[in-house]
């Protein structure tokens, strides 16, 4: 519908309009709308001018649903944060992540067999301890752990670097506290259980290199002790084994604060820190008792280069056999375009030209035969090298 | 009947105005161009590539107000584009086209070459008409400025005169006949004048109306004895024409 009408005043972005059926209106103002100008206009221009509060109480009401939406999700999403990360080390190698209060956010682990364990077990938001103590009687019913001989369990506790100084001890309080639960549960079950701290720079490397971050601590402290482990083994040992050779302490130390002088010398491992003596004294028992030492982490890079050059060899002896092959083909045409030369040429008796042909066949096997002969010589040339050269670089490893 | 987005791609009222320059209101080309001005010079701007545009003596700029000149002209709303993108394409096309003659001809030389010391002010020779309507555009647009401030002097704004008007034509009518009762019978105007409000014991001993609707309606009633009373032509027709 089309009104017709004068443009009264234009305030703003309005223009207030009387329409010739007295009605004063307001509208959008239009580029060129002067007072006084009579104008057709459409009912749809109109614009309400509602009471302010009105107007407004949908925009505020908006602004406070979102303000309050803001304030629970942030809630929610701080109550979720990750604190800390506790790694299980016996047979498996799982990763708890653990929220301010203790209670288990997420349970990882890099090995698709163990998922199956974890399966069944519900762990969202429950108590670090009941988790640990379910799994424990989880991992017992599928025949993981055999609760009739000593088993051994090392949990690590990884803070998150985020925190200040305060909030971080404060936490590790908490921890504390539920480790001392833990120990006792498992104490009951027959499982003897080493706690650490560790960094998170170091649980980061650990993921790096593909190894739970247990067993790569013990690999720091076995260094620390002295003691010579291979990595790659320590990968794939039991923890138990390892656990016997490295001193490692059954009370949560902090690692910020110095773990030497907070080594625990209390009950059950009291015999390890006295082992641990003997081993600082320089005792070797280490090798003589199980082969866990191969030597640094600089074999595996000498067992590289060996690999290297193996891989070397084989593509030159590869080179050489084509190149046999080559030469033979070539004086094979060779011979036979001579051959059929000799056949095309009619002044030739066919004694002759037998005899000829026979000529060239036993020169050709004569030449074929040094060819392979060089070849093999090549071949074992370059064997020999690589023979010396692993030699030489085992050497260096023993 | 319009359905969900095929909306008219521009408002009647603006038609409107499109129609009234088309049809030769000149001073109305000016001020709706000059309107468009902040516009014109940011879509030059813009398709030159973000050049600063010097307003005074841009080459480029004058062409985008002859271009801006001929989209007004050529505009057709049943074509369902916006008036801005229709004439931003035109003012594109004509910058190129220049753009090709100047680069065939680059040794152009500029309009204040030839005129000497004068400065060339493209708008003021070809846009700005000399119009002969000017006074009295002027005189009804101090019209409606002083009927505005009139109101203010009855604590009346515009914006409460649109949130009380009277929804109904008949009430409306109502008002109209209250209101030019007012303005004719002396006495009741000088009350009215000096009080500022509506003399409601005297109305009554002419008009036959309730208090109630007297009330309600009392801004909307102001504002008609105060047009009635002015020199508002067109507005004063509208009300003549109601009744």
């Amino acid at each position: 519908m089309e009104y017709l009408g004068v443009v009264m005043e234009l305030k703003d972005n309005k223009a207030f309009i009387m329409t010739n059926s007295c009605e004063v209106v307001c509208i959008r103002k239009q580029p060129g709308m002067y007072e006084g100008m009579e104008l057709v206009f459409d009912r749809s221009e109109k614009i309400n001018i509602a009471n302010s509060v009105v107007k407004y109480s949908a925009v505020i009401g908006s602004a406070a649903a979102v303000f309050i939406a803001i304030v629970f999700y942030v809630n929610l999403i701080f109550s979720n944060q990750i604190y800390a990360y506790v790694g299980i080390d016996m047979n498996t190698n799982l990763e708890l992540a653990v929220d301010k209060n203790n209670r288990v956010i997420d349970i990882r682990t890099n090995d698709e067999n163990q998922k199956v364990l974890i399966e069944d077990l519900n762990y969202k938001s429950k108590p670090l301890e009941s988790v640990l103590v379910d799994m424990v009687e989880n991992f017992g019913e599928k025949g993981m752990i055999d609760s009739h001989t000593d088993n051994k369990v090392l949990i690590t506790a990884c803070l998150q670097d985020k925190y200040d100084r305060q909030a971080e001890k404060e936490m590790f309080k908490n921890l504390e506290n539920s480790y001392s639960k833990i120990k006792d549960e498992l104490q009951s079950r027959n499982i003897q259980s080493y706690f650490m701290e560790v960094k998170s720079e170091d649980r980061k490397f650990a993921a790096d290199n593909n190894i739970s971050t247990g067993r790569y601590s013990i690999y720091k402290k076995s260094k620390e002790q002295g003691i010579d482990i291979d990595i790659e083994k320590l990968k794939h040992n039991q923890i138990n084994e390892i656990l016997e050779k490295v001193v490692v302490d059954d009370e949560l130390v902090d690692v910020n604060e110095g773990t030497s002088d907070k080594i625990n010398h209390n009950t059950p491992v009291k015999q390890e820190t006295e082992k641990s003596n003997d081993t600082e004294k320089g005792s070797d028992f280490n090798e003589e008792d199980i082969d866990l030492s191969l030597g640094g982490i600089n074999d595996i890079d000498i067992i590289q280069s060996i690999e290297a050059a193996n891989f070397e060899t084989q593509k030159v002896i590869r080179e050489i056999q084509q190149k046999v092959k080559d030469d033979i083909k070539y004086e094979k045409d060779k011979a036979n375009e001579v051959i059929s030369k000799i056949e095309m040429d009619k002044s030739i008796s066919d004694d002759k030209r037998t005899m000829l042909i026979k000529q060239i066949e036993i020169e050709l096997i004569k030449k074929i035969e040094e060819i392979k002969r060089i070849g093999n010589e090549k071949a074992q040339a370059e064997l020999n090298k690589l023979e010396q050269k692993t030699k030489d670089l085992l050497n260096r490893i023993n | 009947m319009k359905f969900l987005g095929m909306r008219a791609p521009e408002k009647r009222s603006f038609i409107d105005i499109l129609n009234q320059i088309k049809s030769g209101d000149k001073v109305l080309k000016d001020r709706f161009i000059s309107d468009y001005r902040p516009y014109i010079i940011r879509s030059v701007s813009k398709i030159l590539n973000n050049k600063f545009i010097e307003i005074e003596n841009s080459e480029e700029y004058s062409i985008g107000l002859i271009a801006f000149n001929e989209a007004i002209d050529k505009y057709n709303e049943d074509k369902k584009c916006s008036f801005k993108r229709f004439s931003y394409q035109v003012m594109q096309r004509r910058l190129i086209d220049y753009k090709r003659k100047d680069y065939k001809n680059s040794n152009v030389y500029p309009f204040s070459y030839f005129e000497g010391e004068e400065t060339y002010d493209f708008e003021d020779k070809f846009l700005v008409e000399k119009h002969t309507d000017h006074v009295y555009d002027f005189e009804i647009r101090e019209e409606f400025v002083s009927f505005v401030r009139e109101m203010k002097d009855y604590g009346i704004t515009m914006d409460d005169l649109v949130k009380n008007m009277p929804k109904h034509k008949d009430s409306r009518k109502n008002c109209v006949k209250i209101a030019k009762r007012i303005v004719e019978e002396d006495n009741l105007y000088y009350k009215f004048n000096k009080k500022k409000k509506i003399p409601f014991k005297d109305v009554s001993k002419y008009v036959e109306v309730s208090q109630r609707t007297v009330e309600r309606n009392r801004k909307y009633i102001i504002a008609l004895v105060l047009i009635l009373k002015s020199d508002l032509e067109i507005i004063k027709n509208y009300i003549k024409n109601l009744e």
